[in-house]
């Protein structure tokens, strides 16, 4: 696609989930819920991956990050009730227990064409290819927040378009919601051109997450959450 | 793993039974905070069915039971309790348990309003359910 800066992956990525057999897994979307670059039409599964394990546990553990209108708001009420199960976590705060059942998994990858979609030139060109969908969500310019954003009818057009290229880009390149210093990868799953992970056993490593782990102290210390 | 659950028991059982398998799983603090009510024992005078409430405050727990279920079938009840109190980006940095309190006030939300927000919350907790 003209205009489009196109990367090479990471040798290698990292994704934390709660299902070990959903690592890697390539999903599609269905009746589940809606993700960032999921097919809006369910014709191909994504993969969605990071390039450091920080960046993994940022993405994973990002909807708990502490809110201090939640502190404000327990204050007021008054723990009256003798006998009932307590709320054990505050906000911000997760066990050390939970982090048992959660799996980091690392993947080694093969080299390929990924569209990095938050590079100047290719935010040019995206606005122009989908401008009727930006018309359509009622917005009048493409940019680099709308991309970051919420609005997944936008994002998900992005992935379609890439996808279906004739010359076949393999994934998305896209800094995190949380900050620009954390890069996620997004597979399509294709292929040939496209990319395809090897996730052979002797590359492939799926570990239970520690709460020892200086990545993940790192990604929480960022999301300003406390290990308990 | 999850076992899978059944996402329209909250709808079916009794309130007072709503109210106490809450409680067991986001505790009686957080659970008050949802019900929007400023003491825990209110909690227990609805589980003993000493009290009852409006119909729109057992909409609110049993949707809140509804999600807390989804949330404890892939992780466990702590992290439930996490989810519900955290800055949630697929709620625009909201907080899932005050947005559930906020549905407690009726000069707030109109019945449309219930329903996207709702709808919002329970697209939220799935995703971070299949993670």
């Amino acid at each position: 696609m003209d205009g489009m800066h196109a990367v090479s992956p990471p040798r290698r990525a990292w994704r934390v989930s709660a299902n070990p057999r959903g690592v890697f897994a390539f999903r599609v979307r269905g009746n589940g819920p809606i993700w960032r670059w999921d097919d809006p039409f369910d014709a191909y599964g994504v993969l969605y991956m990071a390039e450091a394990p920080r960046a993994a546990y940022v993405e994973f553990f990002g909807d708990l990050r502490p809110a201090p209108g939640m502190k404000e708001a327990s204050q007021t009420v008054k723990q009256d009730g003798a006998g009932m199960p307590e709320t054990t976590i505050k906000t911000g705060e997760v066990s050390a227990a939970s982090l048992e059942k959660l799996r980091i998994g690392e993947a080694t990858l093969e080299d390929g064409s990924i569209a990095d979609v938050t590079a100047s030139q290719s935010v040019q060109t995206l606005r122009a290819a989908i401008w009727g969908q930006l018309k359509t969500a009622g917005l009048d310019d493409l940019s680099t927040a709308i991309i970051q954003g919420r609005d997944y009818r936008i994002t998900q057009a992005i992935s379609h378009l890439l996808y279906t290229q004739d010359e076949g880009y393999a994934g998305i390149r896209c800094p995190s919601y949380y900050g620009t210093d954390l890069v996620c990868w997004t597979f399509f799953q294709g292929s040939s051109p496209q990319l395809n992970l090897r996730i052979a056993a002797s590359s492939l490593s799926l570990n239970i997450v520690s709460s020892q782990d200086p990545d993940l102290l790192g990604a929480l210390d960022t999301l300003r959450i406390c290990i308990v | 793993m999850p076992q899978g659950i059944d996402e329209d028991r909250p709808y079916t059982i009794p309130f007072p039974r709503v109210v106490e398998e809450l409680v067991e799983i986001l505790g009686a603090l957080l659970t008050a905070t949802v019900a929007s009510v400023g003491e825990t024992r209110r909690l227990k005078m609805w589980i003993d069915g000493q009290e009852s409430t409006s119909s729109r405050r057992q909409q609110v727990l049993r949707f809140a039971l509804q999600v807390a279920m989804i949330l404890v079938d892939r992780y466990d009840r702590e992290v439930a309790q996490s989810w519900f109190q955290g800055l949630n980006r697929h709620l625009q940095d909201e907080v899932p348990a005050l947005l559930l309190r906020d549905l407690n006030a009726p000069d707030k939300h109109g019945f449309l309003d219930v329903v996207e927000v709702e709808k919002r919350i329970l697209s939220a907790a799935r995703n971070f359910a299949e993670r």
